[in-house]
């Protein structure tokens, strides 16, 4: 270490007015520990951080030529990947960068949950986090109506229309996300308002907070572990780490804006602009959401129409809710981990919950499924194939966790696992196999749970 | 867990509706309009039946009460002459569908108001909404009616029956009436003179319905159905009823009618693909008629433009054979028929050399290289000499084969292949440069015009002359060279995107190595270790 | 010692370098893209050709090509110049004008159309669409390309 430098010239100057000297010395002295864990993990915030800058530069770029409207919306994006210079690769990064902040929050998410980084003090580091994907969500979705294409406008209609089965204000959210009782160019309107003013505003707040808890709180040790690992330092050592990975995320970026412009078109990840939207056309079968929201939008079809004498979409509308305030809880849910002891159960949850959104996923992609078809038949065939994909995940993923972090519950991520096997291959309605695979799994889990629990302290990190 | 709120919401709802909904205008229009119907009628409404349920359902009750104050007066007046008794006969009457003009109309016809009443007629006398009725001659489906065009002009049952309407009961049929039964069922040449009563008096016409034609019986009469009718006293021949209908008789214009564009080939393929009914009947050579021209024209390009694309102007059968004035295609005819729409390929066949050939032989001008019902999409390949016996098959037997000859069609068929090669080509280059993210724009107008300028050297091959067929192929060759240049521009667009793209990588590459040298060293110096 | 020192600096000249040389490469797309295009031909009327100019003279009509569309220009009965859209709204094929009896005429499949597009026989479904056409005192003639 070196003592801290007589400040001189700028660094003078704004010492003088600021009194910033306290600020660099906590860079200075800041360390991110090494070692404890892949330091992959850490650079993952930086990435979704960086996504998002490019977020807001290109959209301010596209918002230069953009003009919302019933007349130019269409026309205007049209104009902008056509005819302005590298209007297409604007456009195209916008699009691109969108959808890898998804995967890296998502990754990112993923990656706290296992490495148990929400214990005390970080709950609302998780929280922040939290409400930050949420905002990641509503940007997606607010963002895909813009271009006022065919694709765009009957996905808004479906996915604004299941917010009507929210018991009492279903109707009035309803009216309120749309800007009248359909779909129409005043919807347009609003979500403009909300993808260029209001989340971005809220994101800003977000991120700032949650950048301010991790700087106070540095990053999170491994579980068990009381003493400071060593640490290389924040700056230059991490900072810079993360400018490469940034670098590498611009190029991966350009890379694909060049030579994939409209993305890999997949359902839900494809943004060719297509037709104008034209409320009087009818809907055409295969409107998919982003493939973020097709897990939700899976979830609903499951459900009958009538179910324990509620609305299906209201039921299951109210089951996504349950899940959401429980993901949310997580840091206070999470018992062993808030005493710092190993939390098997949590990181087996982390697991059991990819493979629950895996397989709806797939299930709506309509893999397997021949082109074009959507009858039940396929269906079947697409359940199949989707529990085959989950099972084979399962297995890879479960392999690694044994042999290479000797993981030893799996009990979660099994009744995940025997959910997609009923459903898919065994045949059973996918609510009647989530139900039974659910009470084998709460059966194991009280049957195993007072052994694992004094087991599991032992090995698991 | 929502119970609570919602019934207090519900509650409050009702509350607040109570009070606020009999001054709300809509309520006090209805009050004043039930005020004006009479007590038999109100009295009438309010039955019940034996278990001691409304006879009338809610929504009837709202669908009277909806009803306008001349309609309501009528229906008063009815049940003031005991014209309607019962609430089961103001049931039958408004569950036809009749809107309120058509409704005035029911309503002041006692055909109708006899008719449609349970008591006092017998089940073959009656009409009914039983849709089982719809399929029997003598119990006729009082919803049919509520479409008929004659209705919709006053002309109810009296207009074809006779007798007076406004009279209580008997009626005498009109003297053109048939008056055997043999007449009704078996002897049906009395029918286009019956409706002639009207359909051809101009006077008659111009007052009911003056856009239509008068014409239509005396084009009958020449007609092959009306000679075989009307002569022959054969009463298998199609006349009016067989393609209009009888009770319920819907304009051409109705995409329900039988004589709707749609619905043409089916109606005359009920006689026409019916071998029974075709017995005995033979063309002009001798030959008996074929009963496949409806099969063969299914799925034939004028068929598949009527029924797929929706383009009525697509020539179904009547088109080519006549409507009213029906005959048989002899070959001339049928080439005059398809001159109607495809005018410029038949003037240049006029001015072709084969015009003489084909005159001299007496073949028919477009049947005998296209055929008639069954006819298909033109292919290229009918001028390929390598595929096509087309020319051949003719040149061989009444012309000697002339090199000249093959060489022309050859080099049609070379020129056209090429030219639509090249748009083909193009489309898909179009499709590949589009997925890039290129601009297409000049690209899709261009194809636009190369399309056209192929569709039209493929019809001036009808003049069958090189040097015309050339000068609109060489507008097809300007058009694609203009298409390459705008791909080849294209193409080099996304070049330089790849090329700027490497340079980039190349950049940041480059950036991020020396970045990465420059903190190894720095981290070398004060002796801090990396990952 | 010095070696070393060279070499350094030599590197951090380099960073710098390629530090300005990304700047640039960022820079240079997003000043590109500020610039807006040329405002598109389409909002101003386009001049005919001299060519099609005398072949309206000669046969009465040409048929020219305008912000991707074709467009029939001609001179009616009366001798006023009039222009439409050339593409039929049948099927799409080129119309063209027969000033013998002063009708648009489509050759597909027989349609006719009068001086103003209005269909008079034939299975288009839709009348042709108008444009505004002028001509100046030098004789250049000018297809607006707003709808008239």
């Amino acid at each position: 270490m070196k003592p801290a430098r007589t400040s001189t010239g700028l660094r003078a100057w704004l010492e003088d007015r600021y009194q910033l000297e306290p600020l660099f010395q906590f860079l200075s002295h800041k360390e991110v520990p090494i070692g404890a864990h892949s330091m992959v993990w850490y650079f993952l915030g930086g990435a979704t951080l960086f996504f998002f800058a490019i977020q807001i530069a290109t959209g301010i770029l596209l918002l230069m030529y953009y003009q919302a409207g019933e007349a130019t919306s269409y026309e205007s994006i049209r104009y902008i990947t056509t005819k302005v210079p590298f209007g297409w690769l604007i456009r195209s990064i916008h699009c691109w960068s969108a959808h890898l902040m998804i995967v890296s929050l998502v990754i990112h998410m993923f990656s706290v949950l296992v490495l148990k980084a929400y214990r005390p003090p970080r709950e609302l580091t998780w929280v922040s986090g939290y409400l930050l994907f949420a905002i990641s969500l509503g940007f997606g979705f607010s963002g895909y109506l813009l271009p006022w294409n065919e694709l765009a406008y009957f996905a808004t209609v479906v996915g604004t229309d299941s917010v009507k089965s929210v018991p009492l204000v279903g109707e009035w959210i309803l009216e309120v996300l749309r800007g009248g009782p359909d779909v129409s160019i005043a919807t347009l309107y609003r979500f403009f308002a909300l993808h260029v003013v209001i989340l971005p505003l809220a994101a800003i707040a977000l991120i700032g907070s949650h950048l301010l808890f991790v700087q106070r709180q540095g990053m999170a040790l491994p579980v068990g572990s009381t003493k400071a690992p060593p640490g290389m330092p924040f700056f230059p050592s991490f900072a810079v780490r993360d400018l490469l990975l940034w670098l590498g995320c611009l190029l991966v970026l350009l890379s694909l804006a060049v030579f994939v412009p409209y993305g890999p078109g997949l359902p839900g990840v494809d943004w060719e602009l297509g037709v104008k939207a034209d409320p009087l056309m009818p809907a055409y079968p295969g409107i998919k959401p982003e493939w973020y929201f097709l897990w939700v939008y899976q979830l609903l079809k499951e459900f009958p129409p009538h179910l324990l004498g509620l609305e299906g979409p209201q039921l299951c509308l109210l089951l996504v809710s349950v899940l959401m305030v429980f993901w949310a809880a997580i840091p206070w849910l999470d018992k062993s981990a808030r005493n710092n002891r190993p939390s098997p159960m949590f990181t087996d949850l982390a697991f059991a919950a990819a493979y629950f959104l895996l397989f709806l996923t797939l299930k709506a992609w309509d893999i397997g499924a021949p082109e074009g078809a959507h009858d039940e038949a396929a269906a079947l065939i697409t359940a199949r194939w989707s529990a085959w994909a989950v099972l084979a995940v399962a297995a890879v993923f479960s392999a690694f966790r044994a042999i290479r972090h000797g993981h030893h519950y799996y009990i979660l991520s099994l009744a995940a696992v025997l959910h997609a096997f009923g459903h898919g291959i065994l045949g059973f309605s996918y609510l009647v196999a989530g139900a039974s695979t659910a009470a084998i799994a709460l059966g194991l889990a009280l049957a195993g749970g007072f052994f694992s629990s004094t087991a599991s302290a032992e090995r698991n990190g | 867990m929502n119970a609570v709120p919602r019934k207090l919401v519900a509650a409050v709802a009702v509350v607040l509706w109570s009070v606020l909904a009999p001054v709300s205008p809509a309520r006090a229009d209805e009050g004043e309009a039930i005020s004006t119907v009479s007590e038999a009628l109100t009295a009438l409404i309010a039955s019940k039946d034996d278990a001691g349920r409304p006879v009338l359902t809610e929504e009837t009750r709202e669908q009277l009460a909806a009803l306008p104050t001349r309609v309501k007066s009528l229906l008063d007046d009815a049940v003031a002459n005991e014209m309607i008794t019962s609430a089961e006969h103001i049931a039958t009457i408004l569950g036809a569908g009749f809107n309120s003009d058509k409704l005035e109309i029911v309503l002041s016809d006692n055909c109708f108001l006899c008719h449609t009443d349970y008591e006092s007629q017998g089940p073959d006398q009656l009409f009914s909404l039983d849709p089982a009725a719809q399929e029997s001659p003598l119990h006729l489906n009082l919803r049919n009616y509520a479409s008929d065009v004659h209705l919709r002009d006053g002309i109810s049952c009296a207009g074809c029956h006779g007798g007076d309407p406004h009279e209580d009961m008997g009626h005498d049929f009109p003297p053109s009436w048939p008056t055997s039964q043999k007449r009704r069922t078996e002897d049906r040449s009395w029918i286009p003179e019956f409706c002639g009563g009207c359909h051809a008096d101009a006077a008659v016409m111009q007052r009911l319905a003056p856009k239509l034609p008068t014409d239509q019986l005396s084009k009958f009469r020449t007609s092959r159905h009306g000679l075989v009718l009307m002569d022959g006293k054969d009463s298998r021949a199609a006349q009016c009823l067989s393609c209009h209908g009888v009770h319920g008789i819907l304009s051409p214009s109705n995409p329900l009618s039988s004589t709707h564009p749609t619905n043409v080939a089916a109606t005359c393929g009920t006689c026409h693909s019916d071998a029974e009914v075709m017995k005995g009947f033979v063309l002009a050579d001798g030959t008996p008629v074929p009963t496949d021209q409806v099969e063969e024209y299914r799925g034939s390009v004028h068929d598949r433009a009527l029924m797929e694309r929706g383009d009525l102007a697509a020539a179904t059968c009547n088109d080519c054979h006549g409507g009213h004035t029906s005959a048989s295609a002899e070959s001339g005819v049928a080439s005059y028929a398809c001159r109607s729409c495809h005018a410029a390929n038949a003037m240049l066949f006029d001015g072709s050399n084969h015009k003489d050939a084909f005159d001299k032989h007496g073949w028919s001008e477009c049947v005998t290289c296209h055929g008639n019902h069954d006819i298909s999409k033109t292919s290229d390949s009918m001028l390929d000499p390598s595929k096509s016996k087309l020319c051949v098959s003719c040149h061989d037997k009444f012309s000697t084969p002339e090199k000249e000859c093959s060489a022309t069609a050859e080099k049609f068929f070379l020129k056209i292949a090429s030219m639509s090669a090249a748009a083909e080509q193009a489309e898909h280059e179009i499709e590949r440069l589009a997925k890039r993210g290129l601009d297409v724009e000049p690209m899709e107008a261009g194809l636009e015009r190369l399309g056209d300028a192929l569709k039209r050297s493929r019809s001036t091959i009808h003049a069958f002359d090189r040097d015309r067929f050339a000068e609109i192929a060489g507008e097809g060759d300007a058009v694609a060279a203009e298409m390459a240049g705008f791909i080849d521009t294209a193409r080099e667009d996304y070049k330089t995107r790849r090329l700027e793209l490497y340079g980039s990588i190349l950049m940041i590459g480059l950036l991020m190595l020396l970045i990465y040298i420059r903190l190894r060293a720095w981290e070398r110096d004060n002796g801090r270790p990396g990952a | 010692m010095i070696g070393d020192y060279t070499r350094r600096s030599f590197l951090d000249g380099l960073l710098g370098v390629a530090t300005l040389g990304w700047i640039g490469s960022v820079l240079y797309p997003v000043l590109s893209y500020l610039k807006p295009p040329p405002p598109p031909v389409r909002s101003g009327p386009v001049r005919l050709s001299p060519s099609a100019t005398e072949r309206i003279e000669r046969e009465a009509f040409t048929i020219v090509s305008a912000a991707g569309k074709r467009i029939l220009v001609f001179r009616d009965g009366d001798r006023n110049l009039r222009a439409l859209d050339a593409r039929c709204t049948h099927e799409g094929c080129t119309v063209q004008y027969v000033p013998k009896e002063s009708v648009v005429w489509c050759a597909c499949h027989n349609a006719r159309f009068d001086e103003q597009g209005r269909v008079i026989s034939g299975p288009p479904p839709r009348p042709l669409g108008r444009y505004i056409v002028k001509k100046d005192g030098a004789g250049n003639v000018f297809v607006h390309q707003e709808s008239a």
